[in-house]
């Protein structure tokens, strides 16, 4: 048309640029809203993850050389010294395995009696701590077994000292593992002293998890044992968390903040155990 | 505009391909945790998208966003919806920029990523009620600081190049 306003553009350009802002923020909060609350965009995430697999792998070759360097490095005098603290220890416990033996025995000889259930000790599978998730708004860490090894989101992990935390997503060569500070994560726990229950909530970023739902008149004490109490099915119970380390009364709830520290950390040991027992989802 | 940057000759599709890969395997790079590392990948999306808009579009920033979701662990849309913005952001503010030296441009860079990791930070505050930290503030800095890295860099190359070559003006996606 001869009058029109809009006079064709001379070249064409596709979509204009606001507009195509717009289709690619829309999308995005779209795949967003479908990742948050439905499980389709997980295929969609493991085909990336195992697309990137063998970069990741590669760009952490460089930190795996220098730790591996520095293990050969390490002198004949402290290794001596790590072979007899091991020695010591695997003395120490076999004792406590054998008492421990007894008693399963015992317990499972009650529980014949009582018509209860017995309860199974579960598969296990040792895996190591690869790398943490560099997202500072989660407490995710990386492990070298994935579905491939027949590990199942839900999975605790724990290592000698207790819980680190729960497997959280599963890749085929590779998963993730919540810890206990991660926001997002709540375990069911128990205080031995006090015959109390609770749930933990991870304080992301901080290495420390707060206690909620325990009860009004419980009168915790910082350095009381926080341990599962199996309630969830999930963990077994009996298993160390962490130890109380603050009570402070809260403005606005009447139950008080009471924050702990997990006692098992990925820092210190990067070997950990995959408890595939239940397996159950999350 | 500076001399480095009238100089600077057109990059050619490698260029910006391989550029690309590079920044993607330095952000893969297990950097430890709460390390201030600069999102290269974004970084590179500001400077491309400021030195030869024409080529860069959503399409890729969207593609790279999604794949760092997925390296990192948080909700799939996330980087995607950010790079986007930068983008959008870097191709408006482009005209703009080229009437500032470096450190007046790396300012320019600088607003824009606190602007866009604000609204990531909102993002997250709406998903698992993250609240915004000052940490965005040094994010902010190290990406800008990134940027004149990689400004320098890429220049130096762009100037570097043979003439012979003529360079092809086709987008990497369309």
């Amino acid at each position: 048309m001869a009058l029109s306003h809009n006079s064709p553009a001379l070249f064409h350009q596709g979509l204009p640029a606001r507009l195509r802002l717009v289709v690619a923020a829309v999308s995005a909060t779209l795949l967003m809203q479908l990742d948050y609350h439905a499980s389709m965009t997980q295929p969609l995430r493991q085909g990336i993850n195992t697309v990137l697999y063998p970069f990741t792998e590669l760009m952490m070759m460089p930190r795996d050389i220098l730790i591996a360097l520095g293990e050969s490095l390490r002198s004949g005098q402290s290794l001596r010294e790590e072979i007899t603290k091991t020695r010591e220890q695997e003395i120490a416990r076999s004792e406590t395995l054998l008492a421990m033996d007894k008693l399963r025995s015992e317990n499972d000889n009650l529980r014949g009696l009582l018509a209860l259930q017995k309860s199974l000790p579960g598969a296990t599978l040792a895996a190591e701590v690869r790398a943490a998730r560099p997202a500072p708004v989660h407490d995710v860490v990386v492990i070298d077994r994935g579905s491939e090894s027949g590990i199942k989101a839900g999975d605790p992990v724990i290592n000698s000292a207790g819980v680190i935390g729960q497997v959280s997503r599963v890749f085929p060569l590779t998963s993730e593992v919540r810890l206990l500070s991660d926001k997002q994560l709540s375990v069911p726990v128990f205080l031995p002293r006090l015959g109390v229950r609770g749930l933990t909530r991870g304080i992301t970023g901080e290495d420390a998890f707060e206690l909620r739902h325990v009860n009004l008149a419980a009168s915790i004490q910082i350095g009381d044992v926080i341990q599962t109490s199996g309630l969830d099915g999930l963990y077994p119970p009996g298993l160390p968390i962490g130890i109380v380390t603050s009570i402070s009364e809260s403005g606005l709830s009447p139950f008080p903040v009471v924050t702990g520290k997990p006692v098992a950390s990925v820092a210190v040991t990067r070997q950990v155990l995959v408890l595939q027992s239940r397996g159950a989802k999350q | 505009m500076t001399l480095r940057e009238t100089l600077a000759r057109e990059p050619s599709r490698r260029l910006l391909v391989y550029s690309f890969l590079v920044a993607l395997l330095f952000n893969l790079w297990p950097w430890p945790h709460q390390f201030p590392a600069p999102d290269l990948v974004a970084v590179l999306l500001v400077f491309w998208s400021v030195q030869t808009p024409r080529r860069m579009g959503m399409t890729v920033a969207w593609l790279l966003g999604l794949v760092m979701d997925a390296h990192q662990g948080v909700l799939l849309g996330e980087h995607a919806l950010i790079y986007c913005l930068l983008t959008y952001g870097a191709i408006a503010l482009h005209r703009r920029m080229t009437g500032f030296g470096p450190a007046g441009q790396a300012l320019h860079v600088a607003g824009l990523f606190l602007v866009v990791l604000i609204v990531g930070g909102v993002v997250n505050w709406f998903a698992d009620s993250t609240p915004l930290t000052l940490w965005i503030l040094v994010e902010t800095i190290v990406n800008a600081l990134g940027w004149l890295l990689v400004h320098r860099l890429l220049l130096t190359i762009l100037k570097r190049r043979p003439a012979s070559r003529p360079a092809r003006p086709a987008k990497i996606v369309s």
